[in-house]
């Protein structure tokens, strides 16, 4: 039987030598070379899912230790972020696809592959220090990129300096179960914890990820704010450091995150920028999963978990949809009505689908995901839970907000071409069968099944 | 076959129906070539025609006890550890009523629509919706725990202001779809606080066994969960002071506003009164927020009924107040009674609504057989004194201010303080980038 694990690690080693290759070719070329490389990716990832669905157990691998792993989070998000990779590739109009812009997605595939089978600190801040660079590169060329620069490398320094402490502390190589165990030195907790927050763009450190959706230039920007890596870390280093001080999510940690959901749900409402208030839908999806992967109740972590892969999938979506409406009509606004929908159906199902996915419809996996969510720590405390319904009502509202701006209204002519095509109805497809197969069938994810009774 | 097994049969089959004739139409529009309109309709003719035959032969089975209430295992959803989600469909009579109701007024509907919207670019979108609607109330019917409840219950709320915004290209319609969906989202949040609450006291909580569980729970948690599920309920069924959505809901084509706003979906609200009035039998406080809700709201909406200028908002306050009534009926213990009200009333406001563009008309045939003017006004108002009556006029055209109040009190605070916030935001990125700030235009939706 092939190690799924040695699969994985050729994938992302693959992932990032076929980056390169897609840096070197013409546009058309390094589509192809991300397509070939995203499919890969899907293999892989495909393989160890149902490698782990036959036979849940974590498999681990030492090299110069260096730890990986396979568990059940990993089996799980590892497919989503190979399937939203293709569809990125896919989708990315013709306008943005330069080989820079592939050469990025192939990058940060293998990136957030290397950060979900990451076993030890040392693996997973390395892979974080990766995604903020490659986040820093897409910012290149735009108007808001010195503001970027300044936050993600502030993020970067802090990362840099939590793993210094952990080095020191002798922590950095342990595996990360062995880092639960450990107590962990506060100069190490609180850089990290800082860095994350500014690669995840928890206010008030958002500025950079919401001005950066302003800019018509979506495509490139998606792979930089899309927090594929940073809720890794949550997971794996700062859960066990607060499931350490109770078996509920303490108050002082869960009510300010839920209270900045809110506030970006609140603030996505009165946007007159489509790609702002994008932004701010995602950051208040964002607040959700983090209160999740920072809950002690096993049910609640799970929860969270399978949020942050459901979030990930249905924004990725979202944000393709918004990309694409934002290349055919560059200064579109929220003030007005536009009546796209006559003109551009698919895209505007679409739209809506993904959208409401994000607020967890009934039929997606986010659904599934909020409902075990709701059912951990979050749903033994009125205050939080209260905060929680509300962020995903405003959501959801949201969406349908945006849609009905830009879709309907008056439409004084037909606009011809501008609807889906082939290769988006081929990506936008993807997303929703991932979103509907795991709602419609949730106990089939590797997540759930590994948890099973 | 065992008679256990025919009525499960049965009960699939008229489930079946619908969710294959929406993928069939879902996948046809996705198609270059639409499906013809007259496939379509046969399509929902046969489907409808054969769930609404299923399920009054389970209404009969169960009448005659033919058949028993049972409850069905869809199949486990999530299975955790420590937390476990089945699905569970209850077959009684409470729920076979509201399902029959469904499949029929559907049915009906979908017949009136094949001349109605012929030709309507938008025809197969119509059937989309109103397959989606359908689901959604047959879950809702069927449920037999809140989870199953909220599933439905979202579902027809989507359909619902996608269908009032039908006619998209018209201002008006696009504006109250999104006022009715702002004021379902704000109002689920109830529902879904209350569907983990019960799960968080008693896992085991369902429908049919909701009298026995509530006994053992706190009379707090009992509070709790009746308030919460009452503001869940308060959406749908336009109660007071959310009745502002229900007359802007006409938008929509007749046949819609008819099932929806009519019929089905603000019948919901007292359908979800009726499966958890448990609860709300352990709790005189929550009976008695129930009764002055609906009593209030059929005040509210007797008076500004009355001042309507158009059949359709007539109508929609008509609705609202016979809601309300239901809501009173189910407060003071008379759950049949309500249940009755429930359907024949859903009934009658079908055939109304969808006799409403001919109003005018028949008003007409009515003044020529009475050879004088219809006074609608009725003897008790001209008792009141002119400035009363005058004060009373004004207070129902203006809807008793609701929108005024709402807007003052609650939305135009919120949003500037967003926009502080938000301005805050873009001045402080904008310092960065070294650029004039952009400009921070809202309007209001």
């Amino acid at each position: 039987m092939i190690n799924p694990l040695l699969i994985m690690l050729a994938s992302l080693v693959l992932s990032y030598l076929m980056s390169i290759v897609a840096y070197c070719g013409s546009a058309e070329e390094s589509r192809w070379t991300a397509i070939v490389g995203a499919s890969i990716g899907m293999a892989g990832a495909g393989f160890t899912a149902v490698s782990f669905l036959s036979a849940p157990e974590v498999q681990t691998w030492e090299f110069l230790s260096l730890r990986f792993l396979i568990d059940s989070f990993s089996a799980t998000l590892l497919p989503a972020i190979s399937v939203c990779i293709f569809a990125l590739v896919l989708n990315t109009p013709n306008r943005y696809a330069t080989p820079r812009h592939f050469s990025i997605l192939l990058f940060m595939q293998g990136t957030c592959q290397l950060a979900l089978v990451a076993n030890n600190l040392t693996v997973l801040i390395f892979a974080e220090l990766l995604s903020l660079l490659a986040a820093i590169a897409t910012f290149k060329g735009l108007r808001t990129r010195k503001l970027a620069q300044i936050y993600l490398g502030g993020a970067a320094l802090f990362l840099a300096v939590a793993w210094l402490r952990g080095a020191l502390s002798g922590v950095a190589t342990l595996g990360l179960e062995a880092l639960a165990e450990n107590k962990l030195p506060a100069l190490f907790v609180l850089p990290l914890s800082l860095g994350l927050a500014i690669r995840m763009g928890l206010l008030p450190f958002s500025s950079w990820f919401t001005a950066a959706y302003e800019e018509q230039n979506l495509s490139a920007v998606l792979v930089g704010t899309l927090p594929f890596s940073g809720f890794v870390t949550c997971a794996r280093v700062l859960e066990p450091v607060v499931s350490s001080w109770g078996e509920t999510e303490p108050l002082i940690i869960s009510v300010p995150i839920l209270l900045i959901g809110l506030l970006c749900a609140g603030l996505s409402l009165v946007q007159s920028s489509l790609g702002r208030s994008c932004g701010f839908t995602l950051l208040a999806a964002n607040c959700l999963v983090l209160v999740g992967l920072l809950d002690p109740n096993p049910v609640g972590f799970v929860g969270g978990e399978l949020m942050w892969g459901a979030v990930l999938t249905s924004t990725t979506g979202f944000s393709m949809m918004v990309n694409s409406v934002q290349a055919r009509f560059s200064g579109l606004t929220l003030t007005s009505f536009h009546g796209l929908y006559q003109s551009a159906p698919f895209l505007g199902t679409a739209f809506l689908i993904m959208g409401l996915s994000i607020a967890g419809i009934p039929g997606t996996v986010d659904f599934a995901s909020e409902d075990v969510l709701l059912h951990g720590s979050i749903g033994a405390n009125v205050g939080n839970l209260a905060l929680v319904t509300m962020t995903i009502s405003v959501l959801g509202f949201n969406v349908v907000r945006m849609f009905f701006r830009v879709f309907y209204g008056v439409s004084t002519f037909k606009r011809i071409g501008i609807d889906l095509k082939i290769r988006e109805l081929v990506a936008v497809g993807t997303i929703m069968g991932l979103l509907f197969l795991g709602g419609i069938a949730p106990s089939l994810l590797p997540l759930i099944a590994g948890q099973g009774h | 076959m065992a008679l256990d097994d025919l009525s499960t049969l049965l009960l699939l089959f008229s489930l079946a129906g619908p969710i294959l004739a929406l993928i069939i139409i879902a996948i046809g529009l996705a198609l270059p070539k639409p499906i013809p309109e007259h496939r379509v309709n046969q399509l929902c003719t046969w489907t409808f025609a054969a769930s609404t035959l299923a399920c009054l032969t389970l209404d009969f089975g169960l009448l005659v006890q033919f058949f028993v209430v049972k409850t069905i295992s869809v199949g486990s959803f999530i299975a955790l550890r420590s937390y476990y989600l089945n699905l569970e469909v209850i077959m009684d009579l409470q729920g076979l009523a509201f399902l029959t109701l469904d499949f029929m007024l559907c049915g009906l509907i979908g017949a009136f629509s094949t001349t109605y919207l012929h030709r309507d670019e938008g025809y197969n979108r119509f059937y989309l919706l109103l397959l989606i609607f359908n689901i959604g109330i047959a879950a809702i019917a069927l449920a037999n725990g809140l989870d199953l409840i909220l599933a439905g219950w979202e579902l027809v709320g989507l359909s619902s202001a996608l269908l009032i915004a039908f006619f998209h290209q018209r201002m008006g319609p696009v504006g109250n779809g999104l006022r009715t969906y702002a004021v379902y989202r704000l109002t689920d949040v109830g529902l879904l606080f209350s569907v983990v609450i019960m799960h968080h006291f008693r896992e085991d909580m369902t429908f049919d066994n909701l009298s026995t569980t509530i006994s053992t729970i706190s009379d707090n948690h009992i509070l709790i969960i009746g308030s919460a599920l009452i503001i869940g309920a308060m959406g749908k069924g336009a109660i007071f002071p959310l009745t502002g959505w229900l007359p802007r809901g006409m938008e929509g084509p007749t046949p819609s506003s008819a099932i929806f706003y009519g019929a089905l979906s603000t019948h919901a609200s007292p359908f979800l009164l009726l499966r958890v009035y448990p609860i709300l039998e352990h709790s005189l406080l929550l009976r008695s927020i129930v009764i002055g809700l609906g009593a209030l709201t059929a005040l509210h909406s007797t008076f500004v009924g009355r001042t309507q200028t158009d059949v359709k908002s007539d109508i929609a306050y008509s609705t609202s107040t016979q809601i309300a009534l239901m809501w009173v009926e189910i407060g003071l213990g008379f759950t049949n009674l309500a249940l009755l009200h429930f359907v024949s009333h859903s009934i009658l406001r079908t055939w109304q609504t969808l006799r409403a563009p001919s109003v005018l008309s028949d008003r007409r045939a009515v003044m020529q057989r009475k050879g004088d003017v219809i006074d609608l006004t009725g003897p008790q108002y001209k008792i009141l004194p002119e400035c009363l009556r005058h004060t009373l006029y004004t207070w129902a055209l203006e809807r008793w201010y609701l929108d005024d109040i709402a807007g003052t009190l609650v939305i135009r605070p919120i949003r500037s303080l967003l926009l502080f916030i938000n301005k805050i935001d873009q001045d402080f990125g904008e310092y960065f980038n070294g650029n004039e700030s952009l400009e921070t235009e809202t309007r209001n939706d």
